[in-house]
C-alpha cells in the first residue's frame, strides 16, 4: 500500500522536477532529454526532408533551440509536444528556404504553400530500411505534402494524442481530423497507384 | 435504401479516422453496428486496420552516435556559457550596489569621524572634502584594477582549456 502511494507521489513529482530543472537550464535535464528522444526526433525530421544530411543540420539546429529556450519553457505545456513543435518549425523553414518559389501565397485552403510541397522520393531511405513492403510504405509517406507527412508520422509513429498533434502543428483540433483523413486517403492512394490491380498489399505481419 | 445507402458512405467516410482513433464514442459505435451488418464495409475496414498496423510498425531510423554526441557537446558548451554569463552579470549586478553603497556610506562616516570621534581623540581632518574625493576616486580605480586582473586572469583559462 505504501509502495503504491510511494509509487503514485513519484510520478508527477518526476515530471515536475524535469521540468523545473530545464527552466534553471540544467545541462544534466537537457542531456537526459536528448537520450530519450534523439531516435524519435531524428525519424520524425528524416520523414520531413527524407535526406540524412539535412536532417542531421536540423537535429543540430533542434537541441541548439532548445538549450537557447529551455529557460522559457512553460511547465503546463508537455515536454514532447514542445519539442516536437521546434524540430518541426525548423523543418518547415527549412523547406521553405529549398523551394522557396510563391511559398508564402496561402492556398484556397488556407494551408501555406510550404507546408504543402509534396516530398522527395524517399530512395535514400527506402535503400536503408531494405524490406520492401516496408520500403514501399516509406515511399508513400515521402511522397505525401510534407502538410500530411507530418500529421501521419505523429499520429502513427510518435503515437501522440490529437491534442498534442495539435499542440505541436499550432492548429485545431477539428483541423487535425481533417488533415489526418486526407492524409490516410491521400496514403491510400498512392499504395493502390504504386500496385498493379490498384490493390492494397497485406500489411499484416507475414 | 436511401437511409442504408448514407449509412455505408458515412462509414466508409469514418474508417480512416477509426484507425487513427480520432472518432468520438457515437461514432464508433454507429460505424462497429455497420461492420457487423455490412461484410464489403468489414473487409475494406481490415484493410485500414492493416495499413494502421504497418505504420506503426515502420522501423525507426537510428540518429547516429556521432550526430548525437556533436550536439549534446555544443547543447552543453551553450549551456555552460549562458550559466557563466549570468553568473557574471549578477556579480556585476552585486558589485555595483555594494560599490554605491559604500561610496554613499562614506560621507556619513567621514562626518561622524571628522567630527564626534575625531575631537574626542583630538584629531583634527582639515580637508575633509579633499579626503572624501581621493578615497572614493582610489577605492574605484583599486575596483578597476581588480576586474581587468580577473578578467585577465579568466581569458588566460579559457584559452587553456
Amino acid at each position: 500500500m505504501i509502495g503504491h502511494a510511494a509509487l503514485a507521489w513519484e510520478g508527477p513529482v518526476a515530471v515536475d522536477t524535469e521540468a523545473v530543472r530545464l527552466r534553471r537550464g540544467d545541462p544534466q535535464a537537457l542531456v537526459s532529454l536528448l537520450e530519450r528522444y534523439q531516435h524519435r526526433l531524428y525519424r520524425f525530421l528524416m520523414r520531413m526532408v527524407h535526406e540524412p544530411a539535412t536532417a542531421e543540420d536540423l537535429f543540430q539546429m533542434t537541441w541548439m533551440r532548445v538549450a537557447e529556450n529551455c529557460r522559457r519553457f512553460d511547465p503546463n505545456r508537455g515536454i514532447e509536444p514542445w519539442l516536437f513543435s521546434i524540430a518541426r518549425n525548423l523543418a518547415i523553414d527549412y523547406l521553405r528556404r529549398a523551394r522557396p518559389e510563391s511559398l508564402d501565397e496561402p492556398l484556397p485552403s488556407g494551408d501555406s504553400r510550404a507546408e504543402m510541397i509534396a516530398g522527395k522520393q524517399a530512395s535514400a531511405l527506402e535503400m536503408m530500411m531494405g524490406e520492401q513492403r516496408t520500403s514501399r510504405l516509406i515511399g508513400a509517406i515521402g511522397e505525401l505534402p510534407s502538410i500530411y507527412c507530418e500529421v501521419i508520422t505523429l499520429r502513427f509513429e510518435e503515437e501522440m494524442k490529437l491534442e498534442e498533434i495539435a499542440e505541436v502543428l499550432d492548429i485545431p483540433l477539428s483541423t487535425v481530423k481533417t488533415r489526418l483523413r486526407r492524409a490516410l486517403d491521400a496514403l491510400r492512394g498512392k499504395l493502390e497507384h504504386r500496385l498493379p490491380g490498384g490493390e492494397l498489399p497485406g500489411w499484416g505481419p507475414q | 435504401m436511401n437511409r442504408k445507402f448514407t449509412e455505408h458512405e458515412i462509414s466508409r467516410e469514418r474508417m480512416a479516422l477509426a484507425v487513427a482513433g480520432a472518432l468520438d464514442e457515437n461514432e464508433e459505435r454507429e460505424l462497429t453496428a455497420h461492420l457487423s451488418a455490412c461484410n464489403d464495409c468489414a473487409v475494406e475496414f481490415d484493410r485500414w486496420r492493416e495499413l494502421a498496423g504497418a505504420m506503426r510498425r515502420l522501423p525507426t531510423p537510428q540518429a547516429p552516435p556521432a550526430m548525437v554526441e556533436r550536439a549534446r557537446t555544443r547543447m552543453v558548451a551553450h549551456l555552460m556559457a549562458r550559466t557563466e554569463q549570468r553568473a557574471n552579470h549578477r556579480a556585476m549586478a552585486w558589485l555595483l550596489l555594494f560599490a554605491w553603497t559604500t561610496t554613499l556610506a562614506t560621507w556619513p562616516i567621514l562626518r561622524f569621524v571628522s567630527s564626534g570621534l575625531a575631537s574626542f581623540l583630538d584629531v583634527s581632518f582639515q580637508h575633509t572634502w579633499h579626503a572624501l574625493i581621493a578615497y572614493t576616486v582610489l577605492s574605484w580605480i583599486a575596483a578597476a584594477a581588480i576586474a581587468a586582473v580577473l578578467g585577465l586572469q579568466h581569458r588566460r583559462e579559457r584559452s587553456l582549456a
